[in-house]
């Protein structure tokens, strides 16, 4: 995209205009003066701090929550939407930040879950077939099966299949709020490549991501939108990463965040024990064994293309997952202990942050509190009654450290935006002060400005002696905090990069399984 | 016969049942049942009456509501020579009336089998309320030739297979207190509309005829329960001064009885004067008055409660009760069953009889110091039995 | 939330006051004690059902339970125990049944639905192997007295049952609120699978839940055997459906993870009310059952309006 296109954005004709739009959640003010037009044709970002306003805003569009006052016109008519079926009905397609499925149906009933009346016609099985089909192709995705259940898929497929569901309904305005954050490199190269080639006539996106590389490559202008206001719309040439992170952390009353790449000095590193190690693992039967030491102190990076072994091999480090054969030992009083349960990796400083933040970490109906308390309950247990006060106050404390935004700690967790889940879920497992954190997507919807600042609270820990060991999907995150990358690829390691030779063109080409030739394909650039 | 004589028929064996009514039961009877118009039979019913005798029929009032009966199934029967094999084919052995029974019958063989009458020990089967383990035993145990077998049959049709083949081998089975509808059996029990009738007609006359009454109901659905329930009212209807303002489901259970009595009492703040259980109620009913700040009620017993004994007595109220311990109530059936080896025939296949009555001239017999109103027993007869032999004489023809 | 809390508590008042108005005689003081009498036996058998469904799970072991506490504690202290040592004994012995019951569940990873069902027949099996279907025994004059609506707790013009269950509910609310094993629990209950993976120790949570429910259903059968003067293995029977009724109509979901004891309180009392109220206008059993199945729906209705799509997206 070049400059020039975006310049040309104000002359064309306006698809959506919203005007003022404001919405409190009792005393929180989610949005309070959010105005936004967006072109036929455009692909606009809306970037913003987490708990700044922006799901909120997609679920007023998206017709889940009706604004307190302003307006929404499309096509110059305004509109009110009072379900999501009406918004369907008005063009207006989304995919939430937390994907909504129904894990016991198939994938082509999930497709076209609820669709009945929205398309003109009524589709036969053999059409809807065809049609979920081709929708999973244009999402590279062709080797899922249509007659799989959800609840056999892993998170990313899912939100492919959410992708698709979204993309089979005759849509004007697409929105995606964070739709991207769970897929992997070759998941969202297929979507942008949709977007930006194959979308339908006289249609306009709006996209919602933290990833300044997503935004930079996708979008024709982004919308800055700051403490549920929106403050700035910049053409994207005009607005470079740096800045844009500058621009919304603001608000922060501080002097900006910069970021700069974790230097460590290697040899001191190379010259320590390693502190645990996995010997023999085989992740799928016929698959090499993997052999990995782990130091002290260092911050390890895993990648992969999703489903290639790295998020089973980090729940197999945390004894949660059960590998074909192998152990994980833990080196105490100079001799190596086999770590054999979940149980056992707690008992040896192992404690594990899953990915699936909704099924897995947190408990959505119950408080912030207690979502953040839980493993570290017992040492506010007094006679089984429970410290209130100096809990509390200590989880004021590390919820501060994270940023995390929340109305109270008495809150529902669902309550908070998704960012601010991520960052209590990070909160509690910091506050256990374990020897190995295995950290799988922690960053996950978390703000670039945050972002910046957990890599700096690794770091720290780092420092201490406490090992990370952390899986992202974005490799500039990982080239940016880790000592060290380990590239999956078919349940094997594929590479282990380090020093010099982590870039990330070594990266995606280990994960694709070429040599580092500098050539790669698909990447983001 | 024309249905028109039928029906003939049928009023006058009513006339017949009403007016012999008086005179047989009042001989030995506390309470009563004279001027009291009770539940009319069919002509079909009125003409089943008819087999028994005059004197027997007050006893089978309102019979339709629990039994049926018939002819003597064993009229051509050869009773086999002794020494007999006696047999238990029983449905439940988990409460003490049952344990009662038990240890009565096994009694009551040892004796037999000391003056070489009965050929071996009780032999003894419990199918723990499944009907069909129930037919399998009672099969098992007429092929294991027991000659006499006394059973309490869980379910009133479900046994009838295996009573038929017993019947044409020649082996004789007497039902004791839960009579079965398959015509082969001979029923030894007692008229639950009968006794519940007399216990109704107790409490109106303890109330001198008139003030507000409610009723005690057992197990809903029940036969038992219905015919209880149905006798009360049938009587207390033949009262104008007496008001039923409701009644309370106490499914024969104490703390049932009392839960819904003081539920009953917070919503009904009119003075009672009368209440009518039908079974285990009386005593939580009285407490549920006393700690609700009432005055004591006139209440009956039913089945003989040794804890009703003991609180009319510390409370020196009037008493009335039935009673119905399963010890009487084997040795019935036993007697019966002895009587048919030693060639009496039965003039019916289902011997109702009246209950021995506990009264304030004859308390003093049945109470014992040890009873208390926490006691789970029921107070056996002095005598420990339900009707003396002269009266059973009536039920029979000598063969 | 909250807001379904107050539909449970509003009409606990307001069908009191209808109940007033068209039935004389049950606003007086000794009715009401009576009504508070009946509710203890529920509300204190109702604490076990509530925690077993905020777990996720349901006990239908509470009428054996409570069948077993009666019969045991009328014969041991007939047998010349002393009543503060059966107490003791009793609940010990149901508590380690409920635990069983909960690592049970767990172990053999089965509905608890399955395992408590096992268990009643087991135990009510064994009562009568033990007892050989004879009930003897007795209970001490002071229990007697300690459920009866004309008991007095000191200046307190309410019996001790009374007294019992209402610092019971004070109790098991800041165990759910305050402790650990209440926060436990609610994890448990709102996502195995997390609590797991934050270091809850599942199994255990399990085990506590099922004895404390176990312990409150034997305390409901030892108040029991002072009510009824007697033991009875099938006194608990009517605790089955009502405990469960109590703990929906307070509004705590059966799914679990979502709901608290104070609201089964609220349902212990509106339920007592309603059949009380029936009763008054001499409706049969049948009928109060209908109507309350009636409640169930009408509230559930109420409820179930609350968890919207909108909270999950
Ligand atoms: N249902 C709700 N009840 C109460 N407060 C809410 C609710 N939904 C959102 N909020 C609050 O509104 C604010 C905006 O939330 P929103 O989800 O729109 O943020 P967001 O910009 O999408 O953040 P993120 O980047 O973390 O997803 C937050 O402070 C959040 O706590
Ligand atoms: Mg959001």
């Amino acid at each position: 995209m070049t400059g020039g296109e975006a310049a040309n954005v104000a002359d064309r004709r306006c698809l959506v205009r919203i005007t003022d739009v404001r919405k409190s959640f009792g005393a929180t003010k989610a949005l309070v003066d959010c105005s936004l037009d967006i072109a036929v044709g455009e692909i606009r970002a809306l970037l913003g701090e987490n708990g700044s306003g922006k799901s909120t805003l997609v679920k007023i569009l998206g017709g889940v929550l009706p604004a307190d006052s302003g307006t929404i016109a499309i096509d110059g008519a305004p509109v009110t939407f009072r379900s999501p079926r009406q918004a369907q009905a008005g063009g207006v397609v989304t995919v939430f930040q937390e994907t909504l499925i129904v894990p016991e149906m198939s994938v082509v009933e999930n497709i076209f879950l609820g669709t009945d009346g929205l398309f003109q016609w009524k589709l036969t099985r053999a059409e809807q077939r065809r049609i979920a089909a081709e929708a999973l192709a244009g999402l590279d995705a062709a080797s899922i099966g249509l007659d799989t259940s959800l609840e056999a898929l892993p998170l990313h497929r899912r939100q492919i299949v959410t992708l698709a569901r979204a993309l089979v309904r005759p849509w004007r305005l697409l929105i995606l709020d964070e739709a991207t954050s769970a897929l992997d490199i070759g998941g969202r190269d297929a979507l942008f490549n949709y977007l930006r080639h194959h979308r339908p006539e006289g249609s306009a996106v709006l996209f919602i991501s933290h990833r300044m590389d997503e935004i930079a490559s996708l979008a024709d202008a982004v919308t800055l939108l700051q403490s549920g206001e929106t403050t700035a719309t910049l053409p994207i040439g005009d607005a470079p990463a740096e800045l844009l992170i500058n621009m919304i952390s603001k608000s922060r009353g501080e002097g900006g965040v910069s970021i700069e790449p974790r230097v460590r000095d290697a040899t001191a590193a190379a010259a320590d024990e390693p502190r645990y190690r996995a010997r023999d693992v085989v992740l799928h039967p016929g698959s090499r064994p993997i052999d990995l030491d782990i130091r002290p102190g260092e911050i390890l990076g895993f990648s992969g293309l999703d489903g290639h072994g790295q998020a089973d091999f980090l729940a197999v480090l945390a004894r949660v997952r059960k590998a074909e054969s192998g152990s994980v030992e833990d080196r105490r009083d100079g001799s190596w202990h086999p770590v054999e349960s979940m149980r056992d990796a707690v008992r040896h400083g192992i404690c594990y942050v899953p990915r699936d933040r909704k099924n897995e970490g947190l408990f959505g109906g119950l408080s912030v509190l207690d979502n953040y308390s839980l493993p570290t309950l017992p040492r506010w247990a007094r006679l089984t009654f429970i410290d209130r006060k100096g809990l509390g106050k200590k989880a004021e404390q590390d919820l501060n450290v994270m940023r995390t935004r929340y109305p109270g700690l008495k809150a529902p967790v669902g309550r908070l935006s998704g960012g601010n889940q991520q960052k209590v879920l990070l909160a509690r497992w910091l506050a256990v002060g374990p020897e190995l954190m295995i950290l799988d997507d922690p960053l996950r919807g978390v703000d670039a400005a945050t972002k910046v600042e957990v890599y700096q609270v690794f770091q720290d820990l780092a420092a201490q002696g406490v090992t990370l060991l952390f899986l992202s999907t974005e490799i500039e995150e990982l080239l940016i905090a880790c000592d060290r990358i380990v590239v999956f690829r078919e349940s094997e390691i594929s590479r282990v990069l380090e020093g010099e030779s982590m870039s990330r063109e070594a990266v995606v080409a280990a994960m694709f399984g070429q040599q580092d030739d500098g050539k790669t394909q698909g990447a983001i650039g | 016969m024309s249905w028109r004589l039928l029906t003939l028929a049928g009023a006058f064996a009513t006339a017949l049942v009403t007016t012999a009514l008086p005179s047989a039961a009042a001989e030995k009877s506390a309470v009563s049942l004279e001027g009291i118009e009770l539940a009319k039979p069919t002509a079909e019913q009125a003409e089943a009456l008819n087999l028994l005798p005059e004197s027997l029929q007050p006893y089978y009032v309102g019979y339709w509501l629990l039994a049926e009966i018939g002819k003597n199934p064993y009229a051509g029967w050869t009773p086999p020579e002794g020494p007999w094999k006696f047999c238990y084919n029983d449905s439940y052995q988990g409460n003490s009336w049952r344990q009662a029974a038990l240890d009565k019958y096994k009694a009551l063989v040892a004796d037999y089998k000391e003056k070489g009458l009965a050929s071996e020990d009780l032999v003894v089967t419990n199918s723990n309320n499944d009907i069909n383990v129930q037919l399998s035993q009672l099969n098992n145990l007429v092929r294991e030739g027991c000659n006499v077998i006394l059973s309490i049959p869980s379910s009133p049709t479900g046994l009838c297979s295996g009573i038929k083949d017993a019947h044409d081998k020649g082996v004789l089975v007497v039902t004791v207190e839960s009579p079965v509808t398959c015509p082969e059996a001979i029923n030894v029990g007692f008229n639950e509309y009968f006794v519940a009738a007399k216990t109704a007609k107790w409490v109106a006359d303890a109330i001198g005829g008139k003030g507000n009454v409610f009723l005690i109901n057992g197990i809903p659905g029940l036969a038992p329960t219905l015919a209880r329930h149905q006798a009360a009212l049938d009587v207390l209807g033949n009262f104008p001064d007496i008001n039923v303002v409701g009644e309370v489901e106490g499914q024969w259970t104490p703390s049932t009885v009392k839960t819904n009595t003081l539920k009953f009492l917070a919503t009904h703040p009119q003075q009672i004067d009368g209440v009518v259980d039908s079974g285990l109620g009386a005593v939580s009913a009285w407490q549920a008055f006393e700690q609700s700040g009432r005055p004591l009620p006139k209440i009956n017993g039913f089945v003989g409660e040794c804890s009703y004994l003991a609180y009319v007595k510390e409370k020196d109220i009037p008493v009335y009760s039935t009673s119905q311990g399963g010890a009487a109530a084997v040795w019935t059936g036993f007697d019966v069953a002895t009587r048919m080896l030693n060639g009496e025939k039965p003039v019916v296949s289902t011997l109702l009889m009246p209950l021995p009555e506990i009264t304030p001239e004859n308390v003093d017999d049945w109470y014992t110091p040890d009873m208390t109103v926490q006691s789970s027993c029921f107070a056996d007869p002095p005598d420990g039995r339900r009707v003396s032999p002269e009266f059973l004489d009536q039920y029979f023809t000598k063969g | 939330m909250s807001k379904s809390v107050l539909v449970a508590y509003a009409m606990v008042p307001l069908l009191f006051i209808l109940s007033m108005v068209m039935i004389p005689g049950f606003g007086s003081w000794p009715s009401i004690v009576s009504l508070l009498v009946i509710a203890s036996f529920l509300g204190i058998a109702s604490i076990g059902q509530t925690l077993t469904v905020l777990l996720g799970g349901i006990d239908l072991s509470i009428p054996a339970i409570i069948g077993l506490a009666n019969v045991l504690t009328v014969r041991w202290y007939g047998a010349g125990i002393p009543f503060p040592l059966v107490v003791l004994m009793v609940i010990a012995v149901s508590m380690a049944i409920g635990a069983t019951s909960g690592i049970l569940s767990r172990v053999l990873n089965a509905h608890p639905l399955l395992v408590t069902l096992a268990a009643s027949f087991m135990i009510l099996g064994a009562v009568l192997v033990y007892t050989e279907g004879q009930t003897i025994g007795t209970v001490p004059d002071y229990l007697m007295a300690a459920v009866s609506p004309a008991g007095r707790t000191g200046p307190i013009p309410f019996p001790p049952i009374v007294v019992v269950w209402f610092a019971l509910t004070l109790l098991v609310v800041a165990i759910e609120q305050r402790s650990l094993l209440g926060r436990y629990l609610f994890a448990t209950g709102a996502n195995e699978r997390s609590a797991r993976l934050a270091l809850v120790p599942v199994t255990l949570v399990w085990a506590a839940t099922f004895a404390v429910s176990a312990g409150c259903a034997a305390i409901a059968g030892i108040l029991l055997a002072g009510f009824s003067g007697g033991a009875d293995a099938n006194v608990g029977q009517p605790y089955l459906f009502q405990t469960v009724a109590a703990v929906v109509v307070g509004g705590t979901a059966l799914l679990g993870g979502s709901g608290s004891y104070g609201r089964t309180f609220a349902g212990t009392l509106l339920i007592t009310e309603l059949t009380t109220f029936l009763i008054g206008l001499g409706f049969s059993e049948r009928i109060q059952q209908m109507m309350l199945g009636l409640l169930i729906i009408l509230l559930v209705a109420l409820y179930g309006r609350e968890s919207h799509v909108r909270s999950q997206i």
